[in-house]
Parts: structure tokens; C-alpha cells; sequence
């Protein structure tokens, strides 16, 4: 699900995986100067809409993994009209004989549409890159380690089987424990089998890898070249003045 | 090419696990290195490629030297140009998503020119004959084609040796015979030296050149042709608790009755053939092992009884119309291809799946309607990694841990550890922390906790994954007992020749659903089509029809 999604025949799948990360961050950065509401719901539509055209992505499928965000964006809201630090002058209504001021909401708002533009961000990267071309993007281009890189690529191998592994282990338990004890427990205990078999496994996986030949250095050839392409060039152009127009102009 | 003098090898904090192994193995040899559990082959096989001491940490002495130089003074890209590794497990030897990305990275790893990287890899996998999943995500694959993979890896490499730590044991009848096939092809390379451990023997037989034997210090015990070998040291290598291939027990055996002499055993089916034709039929027959007969049928009511159940996975059938009933004493089988839904029956027998129609009545009762702890006190279930049960640091404690829950009296749990210590032969390691015993240790201390609960049906997922000869065997004691106590036992398998010496009766799932529920020896008798189940003859009815003098 998750891979066909990030090796689609789509713009943003074929951007480099540095650029896209460059880009989030300076999303991140820009959004630390902001403090209305106007400015983040832009970012978040325009957002949501490139994932969606650009990026081929479902609507529905982004506005589901959004929701969570949205929940916890609604959380700054709350809290801004629970306990303000500083109760607005502006009051709207009241719950429960409780002032909600529009100053207040405002601020709510803000924070948490700014939670919203980070998740969205990150889901644009996310959804459209793979683990690998991230990977050796930033072995070839940003001078990762491959040690670091292609043992960043086991771990990513081992996720789902661990899962599995959990719930085996689980099961294997309970049956041992004729069925009765207190969940908590029963979840930390089960650590230990999983550690002690995951332990093992990157033990195997990494004298596997030794086995083949790697070693580490950075001395080898390259099958796949992450170099800059048109597309690339678009979308640095398309983000620059994204930038521009959103953060840069409004400042002057 | 290599050659090795007194090599002692140690882990740090520990006894050597090799202690003065010396052999010359020369170019274009197949060799097998043979010994019981911890007689220190892997560490060996580690050390031949340099990895050992290079990253793992022990302390190698003695005279060992590759292409005549120490492979441990090697560096990683030019040791794993000469000599390849194949390991047992398919799930860990990989460190990318897809076919082509690990072919890719191992070819990059050495250096391998990128514009010649598309070539090695298409003439690999076509060698293997695994180019039709060159995209594949290697987490899709069978294990079998898994380790094609690995092999594949290899092959793009084409070092002169290759060392093969157990590649087929963790494989299914079907894999097994495709992967030793595959490697067979490679051994008749004039210039390939195969190096290979294995347990089971009777797929690798057809090109293995010379087996050595090795004792439970990592000594050579025994060199040469693998027939004179399994003939001369008979008694050692029994002793040592290492499997033979059938041919070669089937041989013995026969000698031991005629009271007649060869010069060597058969190792292989056609050597068989050509041995037992200077036998008689009758005396040929009697020195096969034979199939376990049926008892009479069971007066007592079933413990299980299975009505028409179904299983799915969200819209797609496992198995559907599968009806059946255990009796208390009964050993049985549960048989079928990768993916015919084995697992998936005795999740759905234990509850842990629920049922998708039908019904499962453990005791009489339908197992719906049970709570946890009372399905837990009817079956006992050996996972096939023993170490997902162990819940306390000592093996006694394990052992007594089910007898605490369900609340018995000191004395009786003092008197009932002592006994299944002994009868399990943990006595001596009940101290000790179930996780650091031995395989073949863990899988006895699984059964062993298992029992004390006085569960009337015990399942088993492959119980013999792995062990030796001498383990399996004690095992197989062990659930015979149980099984004489009024237990009924129930194993799944890929392993005939285990089903045809150790199980009366026989399931076999195929097509999605139970086409088989009869006697072992019905079911090998040649009446029934394997071949659409997924499975093979044991070797030993092989043997029945090709051996023997018909004059």
C-alpha cells in the first residue's frame, strides 16, 4: 500500500528525495515566524493539494491519516480557552459561566493549524519517497555513512516481521499462563523474547552482509545514479516561490 | 587451497568450540562437514570466510590459510570474492526490499563496474531460475525462494568457494530437493569447492565427494568417501547422535542382519538399488524401518471433534469442509504443501483463529463458548520458536510455573519437576536460563512445560526443526510416552520420513481442504496422488520399490 503509493508515476515521487527534505524543513523553519491563522491554512491547502495532484495521493486516504492531527490541532484550541495565558478582551460567548475570547481562539487556531502544515509536510515526504532512494540519495549525495544507510535499510526490512513475531509471542504466552494476567505485564514480558530475537536476527543480517562483501566504506560503485534531474528543477522553482509568495512577500 | 593445522577456535569467556581441526580440502571438492550440535561447524565455516575474528569476536590459533594466505588478514571485499556464504535462516540473509536491490548491493559491494552489474545479475538469476521475481519484494517469497535468492547472490558474485551452514534445513520437502538440485549444479563445476553442513542428508547425497566427521570438540574424527566413512565409523557417528542418509541406516541395518560385509554403505538411492540386489527381497524389506501400525480404533469419545469447519482470510478461503476427530492416544500428522493452511488448523483448533463455519468441540464442548484458560487447560501448544514460551530465568521454575498457576501442593510440584527433569534430560541445566540452552535443549524444555499441565490434546508445529538425531529422537521418546499416557498428539510437518516412522495416522490438507484422514501406511502405499497433496514418498518406501535381488 504504502510503496505503491511512493514509486507512483507522479511528479512529486520523482522529485529527489534531498530537495523534498531541504523543503520540509524550510517549511518547518519559515512556520516559526508565523503566528495568524491566514498564512498556515494556506500552506495546509496548498499542501494537501500538491500531495493530492502532484503526488497522485487519494484525498481521502490524506484526509484520514490528517484526522489524528486534526484532533490534536483542536487540542491547542482547548487549551488556549481553558487556560490562556492571557484572556482576550474580545468574548464571544460563554460555556459554562467560562469567557471564550476571540483572541484566544485565534492563538488556538494558529497553533494548531501549524501542528497541521508540519504533519502535512511530513506525509508529502513521506507518501512520496521510498525508503531506498531516500537512502542512497543520502549516501550519494549528503555523505551518509553507507554503514549507517544500508543498516538503516535492515532495520526497515525487520519492522513488519517483528510485528508478527509480537503477536506469536503474545499468543505463546498467554497460552503458557493459562490465559490470566494483568495486560500491562504480559506486554513488558513479551519484550524480552522479541529483543532477544531481533538481537539475533541483526546479528545474522549483519554477517550476511559482511559475507557479500560490504564493508562499510564508501568505495563502491553505483548501479543507480541519484543525480538532479529537470524535475528537480521544477520543483525547486515551484517551492521558491511558494516561499516567496506566502512567507517572503508579506514580511516586506 | 585450503588448508588448516591445528585450529582451535574460542569465543571469549568460553571453552574452545573448536579445539585442533586440521583437513586439506582442494580445489574443486565437495565436502561435507559432519558432527552433533555444537561440534563447532558454523564457527568453522565463519572462520573459513575470515569473518571470524574479523568481526566476530574469538581467538583463532593455530595454522589456517585460503588461497594460501590467513582469510582473516583479508579484506571484507576480497574474502567475499573468494568464498561465499549461504546461511540456514532465508528470513535474515538479506538487507534490501527487492531481488534486483539486493543483487544490486552485493555487486556494488565488490566493485563490480556499474555498467557490467545488469549483466552479472540477469545471468544469475537466470542460472537459478528466479528471473521471472527480479522485482519481487523478497518478504513475498516462499522460504525456498528465498533462499534461491541468496544463491542467486552467489552465483552474481561466482567466488571459487562456497560454504553452505545448513541452506536446506529450514525448507520444505519441495525446497529442499529445488535448492540441493540448484547447488548440485554448481558442486559438478571443476572449479567450485562446496564446503557444506547439513542434517539432513538424503537431497545432497548425489554430489557430495568426501564427508569429515567431526567430534564434540571440533576434531576430525573422520575423512574420506562418505560411504566408507557412514561404514566404518557407524558407531561413532550413531554415537554423536548424526543423522545418515536412509540409504546408508537402511545398509547398515541390512549388514548387521545378513551378517555379511561391503566395503562401503549406499548414500545414495542408485547405490541402494545396486547394494540390496545382492539381497534377498524378504531380508531387504525387513531392514527398513517400518511405518507405526494403527492401534484399534479408540472406545473412549473423541478429546476433539472438528464439524465442517472453514477458515478465511478476509475473502479468501484457507480451507472449508474440514471434518475430523482426535482420540485420546493417538500420534498424528498433519501434512501439506507451503500454504495449504497447516498453521492456520491449528490456530483455528486452539481458538486462536476464529472459525469461519463449523464447529470445534474440545471435550464435548464447543471451543466458542470456552474462556482462555480453559481451552489452556485442554490443549498443550509447542510453538516452533521455543523461546516465545519461557516466562521465568531457570529451567525449573519453568517446569513448575504451570504447576503454581494451577495451584498444586508443594510436595506434588517438587516430585512432578524431579520426574519430568529426568524424563526430559534437563536434570543437569536446571539452573540454568532457558534461553541460553541448546537448541535441541529448548525444544525439550517446550514440550516438557507444556506437559505438566495434564492438557489432553499436545500440538506441535515442526518439533523437529532443527535438531539433530539424537534430539529428535529423545523428543519423539518423550511424546511416545505422552501419547501412551492417553494423550492424543498431533504434529505438522513437512518431513515423510518423520510422518512414515513416527505417526499412525495422517491428515493431509490440499485444495482447501482435508483430503486425506487415514493410517500412515495407506497413505504411502501408492493409492493416494502426493504429487496434488504437495508431498513426497519417504525415501524409505523409495527404497521398498528399488531395492532388493527379484530372483
Amino acid at each position: 500500500m504504502l510503496e505503491e503509493l511512493q514509486t507512483r508515476d507522479a511528479f512529486l515521487q520523482r522529485v529527489h528525495p534531498t530537495l523534498k527534505l531541504l523543503s520540509l524543513f524550510t517549511v518547518f523553519f519559515f512556520m516559526i515566524f508565523i503566528y495568524d491563522i491566514w498564512h498556515p491554512l494556506a500552506v495546509l491547502v496548498l499542501t494537501i493539494a500538491a500531495i493530492f495532484f502532484l503526488g497522485k495521493v487519494p484525498l481521502k486516504l490524506l484526509l484520514i491519516l490528517l484526522l489524528p492531527f486534526a484532533l490534536f490541532g483542536f487540542s491547542f484550541v482547548w487549551l488556549q480557552v481553558v487556560f490562556p495565558e492571557e484572556r482576550g478582551a474580545t468574548v464571544l460567548f460563554y460555556v459554562f459561566h467560562m469567557p471564550v475570547a476571540l483572541e484566544n481562539i485565534q492563538t488556538g487556531v494558529s497553533l494548531g493549524l501549524r501542528a497541521m502544515v508540519f504533519a502535512s509536510w511530513s506525509l508529502l515526504f513521506v507518501l512520496t519517497t521510498s525508503p531506498v532512494s531516500l537512502v542512497m540519495s543520502l549516501i550519494q549525495k549528503w555523505h551518509m555513512p553507507p554503514s549507517i544507510g544500508y543498516g538503516m535499510m535492515a532495520a526497515y526490512r525487520f519492522l513488519p516481521q517483528l510485528r508478527k513475531e509480537l503477536v506469536i509471542i503474545r499468543r505463546a504466552r498467554q497460552i503458557r499462563g493459562m490465559g490470566s494476567k494483568p495486560r500491562m505485564r504480559e506486554w513488558k514480558e513479551a519484550g524480552v523474547p522479541l529483543m532477544a530475537g531481533a538481537v539475533r536476527k541483526a546479528e545474522r543480517t549483519a554477517l550476511a552482509m559482511e559475507s557479500k562483501g560490504f564493508d562499510g566504506s564508501r568505495k563502491r560503485t553505483r548501479y543507480v545514479q541519484m543525480n538532479y534531474k529537470k524535475t528537480d528543477v521544477w520543483f525547486t522553482a515551484g517551492f521558491i516561490l511558494f516561499i516567496t509568495v506566502v512567507f517572503l512577500l508579506p514580511l516586506s | 587451497m585450503i588448508y588448516a593445522e591445528n585450529v582451535t577456535i574460542a569465543y571469549p569467556y568460553a571453552e574452545p568450540s573448536v579445539e585442533g581441526f586440521s583437513a586439506e580440502i582442494r580445489t574443486g571438492e565437495n565436502v561435507l562437514l559432519l558432527g552433533p550440535s555444537g561440534s563447532g561447524k558454523s564457527t568453522l565455516a565463519l572462520a573459513l570466510q575470515g569473518i571470524l575474528p574479523r568481526s566476530v569476536e574469538a581467538e583463532v590459533s593455530g595454522e589456517l590459510n585460503v588461497f594460501g594466505e590467513n582469510p582473516a588478514v583479508k579484506c571484507i571485499t576480497e574474502a567475499a570474492r573468494e568464498a561465499a556464504l549461504l546461511f540456514q535462516d532465508p528470513d535474515t540473509q538479506f538487507c534490501m526490499p527487492t531481488v534486483r536491490e539486493e543483487l544490486v548491493f552485493t555487486l556494488e559491494n565488490l566493485r563490480v563496474p556499474a555498467e557490467d552489474i545488469e549483466g552479472r545479475m540477469l545471468e544469475a538469476l537466470q542460472f537459478t531460475g528466479m528471473l521471472s521475481c527480479i522485482d519481487a519484494r523478497i518478504d513475498m517469497l516462499s522460504g525456498g525462494m528465498k533462499q534461491k535468492i541468496a544463491v542467486s547472490c552467489i552465483a552474481a558474485v561466482n567466488p571459487e568457494i562456497w560454504i553452505l551452514d545448513e541452506p536446506l534445513s529450514q525448507l520444505d520437502p519441495v525446497s529442499r530437493e529445488a535448492v540441493a538440485a540448484l547447488l548440485g549444479r554448481i558442486a559438478e563445476a571443476p572449479d567450485k569447492t562446496l564446503i557444506l553442513i547439513e542434517h539432513q542428508l538424503n537431497e545432497v547425497m548425489e554430489w557430495v565427494s568426501r564427508a569429515v566427521v567431526l567430534n564434540r570438540n571440533g576434531q576430525v574424527t573422520a575423512d574420506g568417501s562418505p560411504g566408507r566413512i557412514f561404514y566404518s565409523h557407524a558407531a561413532v557417528l550413531e554415537a554423536e547422535g548424526v543423522w545418515l542418509p536412509a540409504p546408508a541406516e537402511a545398509g547398515k541395518k541390512l549388514l548387521r542382519k545378513t551378517e555379511t560385509t561391503k566395503a562401503a554403505l549406499p548414500v545414495t538411492l542408485r547405490e541402494w538399488e545396486v547394494f540390496a540386489a545382492d539381497y534377498p527381497v524378504a531380508e531387504v524389506h525387513a531392514s527398513l524401518p517400518q511405518s507405526k501400525q494403527g492401534g484399534e480404533p479408540s472406545q473412549k469419545p473423541p478429546v476433539l471433534k472438528v464439524e465442517r469447519a472453514a477458515s478465511a482470510y478476509s475473502m479468501q478461503t484457507v480451507f472449508e469442509n474440514v471434518s475430523f476427530s482426535l482420540y485420546p492416544g493417538e500420534m498424528t500428522a498433519v501434512v501439506g504443501a507451503n500454504g495449504a493452511g497447516k498453521s492456520t488448523l491449528a490456530r483455528v483448533l486452539t481458538g486462536w483463529e476464529p472459525i469461519k463455519s463449523g464447529t470445534v468441540y474440545v471435550n464435548g464442548q464447543d471451543i466458542a463458548g470456552l474462556k482462555p484458560y480453559e481451552i489452556a487447560k485442554t490443549f498443550g501448544i509447542v510453538f516452533q520458536q521455543p523461546e516465545h514460551q519461557f516466562l521465568t530465568p531457570t529451567v525449573e521454575e519453568e517446569i513448575r510455573y504451570g504447576m503454581e498457576i494451577a495451584g498444586w501442593c508443594e510436595e506434588d510440584i517438587v516430585q512432578q519437576t524431579n520426574e519430568l527433569l529426568i524424563q526430559f534430560q534437563l536434570g543437569h541445566i536446571r539452573k540454568n536460563h532457558p534461553f541460553r540452552l541448546s537448541q535441541g535443549e529448548k525444544r525439550r524444555l517446550s514440550v516438557a512445560v507444556m506437559v505438566t499441565n495434564n492438557q489432553s490434546i499436545l500440538i506441535l508445529d515442526e518439533p523437529t526443526f532443527g535438531l539433530d538425531k539424537r534430539n529428535a529422537d529423545a523428543l519423539f521418546e518423550v511424546l511416545e510416552q505422552c501419547r501412551q499416557r492417553g494423550k492424543a498428539v498431533l504434529w505438522l510437518t513437512h518431513d515423510m520420513d518423520l510422518v512414515y516412522t513416527k505417526a499412525a495416522r495422517v491428515l493431509a490438507l490440499a485444495e482447501r481442504t482435508l483430503v486425506y484422514d487415514g493410517s500412515v501406511e495407506a497413505f504411502f502405499d501408492g493409492s493416494i496422488d502426493l504429487g496434488k497433496i504437495g508431498v513426497r514418498l519417504p525415501s524409505v518406501q523409495l527404497m521398498r520399490l528399488g531395492g532388493g535381488s527379484h530372483a
